[in-house]
């Protein structure tokens, strides 16, 4: 038996992102963007704060040992979530001035295309520091 | 068994069985070649032919009462407005009951949750000014600026389609919302600081997070972001000594 009134039995949506429209993706990189930009703050803390430690020989080997593919991989992923966050919060900050809530389709398709274009412009710099040699994506580069 | 069926995948329930929740699958012909068969009819089908126990809400079967709700094939719809032919996903259409709502049987949810935050909204027109005459008159113009709003049918497929809602009853949700702000905007209304006051908090219009899940869900094609954001205007205005 279930009492219903102490444990009441819930249907639950598919949380599968097939489901997901164009406002709940926006919501979800929000979040997890969000989250990393977090999770880099925390480590970015702790990477400087090698200077506390062991002084300036110690902050040096730091940021020696954070010179390589793998870190600046890291690095790529975090550029890509700080643009998507900083220009998805451009488009709730519209909204929450009342511009573009009947166009939040489009609006995310656009946050989509200006983080895209931004993420082409600063690729080739990301791909040099990961492979050593990238070619060159825009043409002034 | 007919050639030409679908499965129907019921979410089952019984509190006096005693049994877990879980899904059924009935198998319900398509309703020959004319189509034309609604997810409602379908669950009329299993009803009739397959199991006379199978519970459900249904009143008008015109998407005018908002009794029928429910969660269909992943999104949120009402069972009289929507064709089996697209709500489909392979041969299978997935029925169940309205999520995050208590569910007394298979497809049927206590609304309690859902009208306790409508209440508290108090949707219905306050004037302090003496009675009319007759009627209070409202313009053309001034009524249109509303409509919106005010086709909203109580279905609460948005109230449960919202994710800041979730695990968090105290949320006022789109639909008490939406209905706030049909009363915000009612030029005959004169209780708008009191309503301000009264959604103008962490369970009301701020708890929005522009998610349009409830925008996707509504049968009605109501966009209550637009109306919880048109509040958010109105109470950051109000709270920083602007005229509204």
């Amino acid at each position: 038996m279930y009492p219903l009134k102490h444990s009441p039995v819930r249907a639950n949506p598919d949380l599968l992102p097939r489901h997901y429209r164009q406002g709940m993706w926006a919501w979800i990189l929000h979040r997890l963007t969000g989250l990393g930009i977090v999770l880099f703050l925390l480590m970015h803390i702790w990477e400087i704060s090698s200077v506390n430690r062991g002084g300036g020989a110690a902050f040096n080997e730091t940021m020696n040992a954070l010179r390589n593919p793998l870190a600046a991989f890291g690095e790529l992923v975090l550029f890509i979530a700080v643009l998507y966050h900083g220009i998805n919060g451009i488009r709730l900050i519209l909204f929450d001035l009342g511009i573009g809530v009947r166009r939040q389709r489009a609006l995310f398709w656009g946050v989509l295309v200006v983080s895209g274009a931004l993420l082409a412009l600063g690729l080739s710099a990301f791909l040099r520091l990961i492979f050593g040699t990238a070619p060159a994506l825009v043409p002034w580069r | 068994m007919p050639e030409d069926t679908f499965a129907l995948r019921i979410f089952r329930f019984d509190p006096e069985s005693g049994k877990d929740p879980g899904y059924q699958d009935f198998q319900v012909p398509r309703g020959g070649r004319s189509g034309g068969l609604t997810v409602l009819e379908a669950l009329f089908y299993v009803l009739e032919h397959q199991d006379p126990g199978l519970a459900f809400r249904y009143s008008c079967r015109e998407a005018i009462c908002g009794s029928c709700a429910m969660y269909i094939s992943g999104e949120w719809k009402l069972a009289c407005q929507t064709q089996v032919g697209h709500a489909l996903e392979g041969n299978v259409v997935t029925v169940s009951a309205l999520p995050h709502l208590p569910v007394i049987k298979d497809l049927v949810v206590d609304m309690e949750p859902f009208w306790r935050n409508y209440e508290k909204v108090k949707p219905y027109l306050i004037n302090d000014g003496p009675p009319p005459e007759k009627e209070r008159l409202q313009s053309p113009e001034d009524r249109k600026g509303i409509q919106e709003m005010a086709d909203c049918i109580l279905c609460a497929a948005c109230h449960s389609a919202c994710p800041s809602g979730i695990a968090n009853e105290d949320y006022l949700g789109p639909a008490a919302l939406t209905k706030a702000y049909r009363f915000v905007a009612d030029s005959r209304d004169t209780a708008r600081e009191e309503r301000l006051t009264l959604v103008g908090n962490e369970q009301g219009i701020f708890r929005c997070h522009t998610i349009f899940n409830c925008v996707t869900s509504c049968p009605k094609g109501i966009n209550q972001t637009y109306s919880i954001q048109q509040m958010k205007k109105l109470v950051m205005k109000r709270n920083l000594g602007l005229q509204l």
